[in-house]
């Protein structure tokens, strides 16, 4: 038996050890100098600038945690750096949304030989620190999805504008129930300072309707057992009062659609969710929810490697450019809904347009 | 060949076998592994490990859990930032506040265990959400991050690419060795943990050595929220959130009996650097990231082979030295 069992950890390592292997084979053979150069923003130079390698342009990607949120960043990040002759994106996230595991990860990165991380932290303000460290290494760094606490030394962070996005959201859901009833709101880990923005919003667009009442905030819904936990709780519980509810956080948008696509009883409530997980377009499809607030992985996963890009030639960001770039939040409801990613894809394409006027150019250009 | 078949007997041999291997390979295969910048990371990362290590092995070696390891951190960490930020009080006397409290917390959960009949494995689940709970009602889930620059810059200091942080978890590490192999609060803690009726007929005060136990598991717990709060430049409530499984990976690793009864502090400062050179070889190696819990999980067994290993040819070698003998 321990014969058996040895064998077979072997086996395991030795399969380990050739699917690493053959991962970065693979992201080694895929640099963008065999590529057809697409010549979209003629100002941003394909390839490595006079004086640069191939080495100069390494760059990495490191989510806060495993999420779908990032599925379309490896794809989008890797047009990028086809577009600009540059090697793909090599990446690292960490299991859990903890700050310690995600700094390893970076570390790594940067041991590996990577000049430039987009990423978002797995902690607004922990991550800052791991940023100021990052930047004194004379690593460029450019965080997307979520801003670290500010100041940083983030160049900037492409990310969608919570507040408002929470404030669209509640909008959207007070119609929806004609101006008037109960509306719960749900929102992720108390620990993320966006839970407190995106309550604020809920809370500000209900106070702009007299016969609209908040009923509760629900919040550290941060995971996928949590979520169907309270969510489920909240619905058994309150089911009956709740005419709207806005759900803020992926997880709780996720067991949102669920319970919606479950359960008959609460074909009253209006929802409105955030992100585009297969569930919540489901419960879109059939009618039972309103819709979801997208975010825009795809522009912040694309423009974030043209900005490493730029930031490695010489570029520099604008004084008096805003530390936060909203990459827009957009609403998926049945009519939009079987052609969202095409949708979100144009409205990258429309903002990478005018990107250059908001750095200056390295000198001499 | 005598030599080899002797070090492999040593105990520590299924740490340092591996450790030795390990670095070896990222050598030879990551020329960024000896950078400047990833050896001090890699020193600030075991500097947590090895003290949270430290910590659970305390609290192994009476035969107990600590499952509240990272709850103190987390406690440890918001009173400290509350007292500096919210109060204003000065960098040393918060610092102290946060060890006393982690000391107290360590206490707290000593006494419940003897002075309960409950079963020490809940009143350290229960004091996990209790010290969670009560740091989460004290910050509101809100970050202290207007600390003052003093702490930041305790983390950043550097002797070379040594940072500061590691030597206090070395010394940290040394008043630890020293209690346990040369105090009598060391042995009596080691005898309570391997066997307690036998303790208390050989006249230890059985039920002061637990508290006292949980007490320095609970002060260590404190000294790490202090660096852990230094390297993220802020007091937050997820401080510890990752502790609990590594505290005991390393104290395992380095040969701490989950049964209680012995400690071995060298076993577990070699854990925590064993651990966190896997964690650095992965990513160096460019493994995809959705491997490594399998991957860490397979360490942990085959390092718990190779001791097995070990430990059947030392009884292999005893039986045959003894058949010789007759």
């Amino acid at each position: 038996m321990k014969k058996i069992i040895v064998v077979l950890l072997i086996i395991a390592l030795a399969g380990t050890a050739l699917y690493a292997n053959g991962n970065s084979d693979t992201q080694s053979e895929t640099t963008g100098s065999d590529r057809e150069f697409v010549e979209k923003y003629p100002e941003i130079a394909y390839g490595p600038v006079d004086g640069k390698s191939m080495k100069d342009y390494k760059f990495g990607f490191s989510f806060g945690g495993i999420a779908d949120y990032a599925n379309p960043v490896e794809g989008m990040a890797n047009m990028a750096a086809s577009e600009l002759g540059i090697p793909d994106i090599t990446i690292q996230t960490p299991q859990n949304w903890v700050q310690n595991e995600q700094n390893q990860k970076l570390d790594g990165l940067i041991a590996s030989g990577m000049k430039g991380i987009f990423m978002m932290t797995s902690e607004p303000t922990a991550g800052n620190e791991q940023i100021n460290k990052m930047v004194d290494a004379g690593i460029f760094i450019v965080t997307m999805g979520g801003p670290p606490a500010l100041p940083s030394k983030s160049t900037l962070t492409l990310a969608t504008d919570v507040y408002q996005s929470a404030y669209d959201a509640t909008i959207i859901v007070i119609e929806a129930i004609g101006k008037k009833g109960n509306v719960v709101g749900l929102s992720g880990s108390l620990n993320d300072t966006n839970t407190q923005k995106r309550f604020k919003g809920i809370e500000d667009a209900c106070a702009n309707y007299p016969d609209v009442t908040l009923l509760q905030l629900v919040g550290d819904i941060s995971s996928a057992e949590s979520s169907m936990t309270k969510v489920g709780d909240l619905l058994a519980a309150r089911g009956s009062e709740i005419d709207g509810l806005v759900a803020m956080d992926y997880y709780a948008a996720f067991a949102t659609a669920a319970y919606m696509l479950e359960n008959d009883n609460y074909d009253h409530i209006k929802a409105v969710g955030i992100d585009s997980d297969d569930k919540v377009i489901e419960a879109i499809k059939a009618g039972k929810m309103v819709g979801t607030m997208s975010q825009n992985p795809w522009a912040q996963a694309y423009i974030s490697m043209y900005t490493l890009k730029m930031l490695a030639d010489g570029w520099t960001y604008k004084d008096g450019q805003p530390a936060v770039v909203d990459s827009g939040s957009y609403l998926i409801d049945a009519s939009t809904v079987d052609d969202y990613e095409p949708m979100v894809i144009g409205e990258t394409m429309k903002m990478m347009q005018t990107w250059t006027d908001r750095f200056d150019p390295p000198a001499g250009r | 060949m005598q030599l080899a078949k002797k070090a492999f007997r040593h105990e520590l041999t299924s740490v340092i076998l591996p450790l030795v291997i390990l670095f070896l390979a990222l050598i030879v295969s990551s020329p960024g592994f000896l950078s400047a910048y990833n050896i001090t990371s890699q020193l600030q990362s075991i500097t947590i490990y090895m003290i949270i290590g430290l910590a659970q092995m305390t609290a192994l070696s009476l035969g107990h859990l600590n499952l509240a390891i990272g709850s103190i951190g987390s406690l440890t960490s918001i009173l400290m930032g509350y007292s500096m930020q919210e109060m204003g009080v000065p960098v040393l006397p918060a610092l102290l506040i946060g060890l006393v409290v982690a000391t107290i917390c360590g206490f707290f959960q000593g006494l419940l265990i003897t002075r309960s009949r409950i079963s020490p494995f809940i009143i350290s689940l229960a004091l996990l959400s209790i010290y969670k709970g009560i740091g989460v009602v004290i910050s509101r889930g809100v970050p202290f991050d207007g600390l003052p620059d003093a702490i930041k810059l305790f983390n950043r200091a550097k002797a070379g690419v040594v940072p500061v942080t590691f030597f206090v978890a070395l010394a940290t590490a040394i008043m630890v060795y020293i209690i346990f192999r040369y105090s009598k609060t060391g042995l009596r803690v080691e005898a309570t943990g391997a066997n307690p009726r036998a303790a208390l007929y050989s006249g230890i005060q059985v039920k002061s050595t637990v508290v006292i136990g949980h007490s320095l598991s609970g002060l260590l717990c404190g000294i790490a929220a202090i660096i852990q709060t230094a390297r993220f430049g802020s007091a937050q409530i997820s401080v510890g959130d990752d502790w609990m499984l590594t505290s005991f990976v390393v104290a395992v690793l380095g040969g701490t009996l989950l049964s209680g009864g012995k400690a071995s502090t060298v076993g577990a400062v070699l854990g925590s650097v064993l651990m966190v050179l896997i964690n650095n070889a992965l990513i160096l190696w460019n493994v995809n990231t959705y491997m490594f819990p399998a991957i860490l999980g397979i360490v942990l067994l085959s390092a718990y082979e190779v001791d097995r290993g070990r430990l059947n040819l030392i009884k292999r070698q005893s039986e045959l030295e003894i058949d010789n003998e007759k």
